[in-house]
């Protein structure tokens, strides 16, 4: 599953040259994040430095994060995880 | 002869009387008498012919009703067999009809049951794993403090650092 998110986060960064820089980054979070976490952030996805960056709290998430730039998303969070487990164990009929 | 009591004229006259009466019965009395004879000899054997022709017909009409008899009972023992062959074919054939029918639903039957146990399996395999799934939100959603949700943001962001 790392190996598919850091396909995602590489195609994302190819992808971003050609979005709008006016387009803001939206980060959702089940909390807050620190100064310190926004830089691991911004050191995945490089890219991302030359936006205007927001943090939106959503209790919906259990854990972890999700990236949106413009149409385009990463979805990093324990939901997406728990989803795709639901959808492997359907797809293992 | 007048000494025997023969008188001449009387027997020439009686002679006379004879042959006329000879004559007359030949001629009217004998003749058709014995024409009547001929033609009752030949009624007779006209009857004779007659029935000796019916007879002859009688006997061949019953000849030939025995041979028409006997060529029905060969037609209908002949009919007889063909409709015994034909009824053993059909009764075969409603056998192996009714069997490959039976065969067929069997197998639709089967089938049904496969299809049943699959869906019915895939009804547990999804209620088992949505109620697993729910659970484990729940638990999740009990269980985890902004502690926890730190760690694994940080564990989560580590791992796709690493490359």
């Amino acid at each position: 599953m790392d190996d598919d998110l850091r396909n995602q986060i590489d195609k994302l960064s190819k992808e971003i040259t050609i979005i709008n820089i006016k387009d803001k980054v939206t980060i959702m979070s089940p909390y807050k994040l620190g100064d310190n976490e926004m830089q691991k952030i911004k050191d995945l996805l490089p890219v991302i430095k030359n936006f205007d960056i927001v943090n939106v709290v959503d209790e919906n998430i259990y854990s972890g994060l999700i990236i949106k730039i413009g149409t385009k998303m990463i979805d990093l969070t324990l939901n997406s995880a728990l989803q795709n487990l639901r959808k492997k164990i359907y797809e293992g009929h | 002869m007048e000494n025997l009591g023969i008188d001449i004229k009387l027997l020439i006259a009686q002679v006379i009387n004879f042959i006329i009466l000879f004559f007359v019965f030949r001629r009217y009395l004998a003749k058709p008498f014995i024409n009547y004879l001929k033609e009752e000899r030949k009624k007779d054997e006209d009857k004779s012919k007659i029935l000796s022709e019916l007879e002859t017909k009688h006997d061949r009409m019953i000849e030939e009703e025995q041979e028409f008899r006997k060529k029905l009972k060969q037609e209908q023992e002949k009919i007889l067999n063909e409709t015994k062959r034909a009824s053993e074919k059909l009764k075969e054939e409603l056998m192996k009809k009714a069997k490959d029918e039976a065969d067929d639903i069997i197998s639709k039957a089967k089938r049904q049951i496969e299809d049943d146990r699959e869906v019915f399996y895939k009804e547990v395999k999804s209620y088992i794993t949505d109620t697993s799934i729910f659970m484990i939100e729940k638990a999740l959603k009990q269980n985890l403090t902004t502690e926890v949700q730190k760690k694994l943001t940080e564990h989560v962001l580590s791992n796709l650092q690493k490359k």
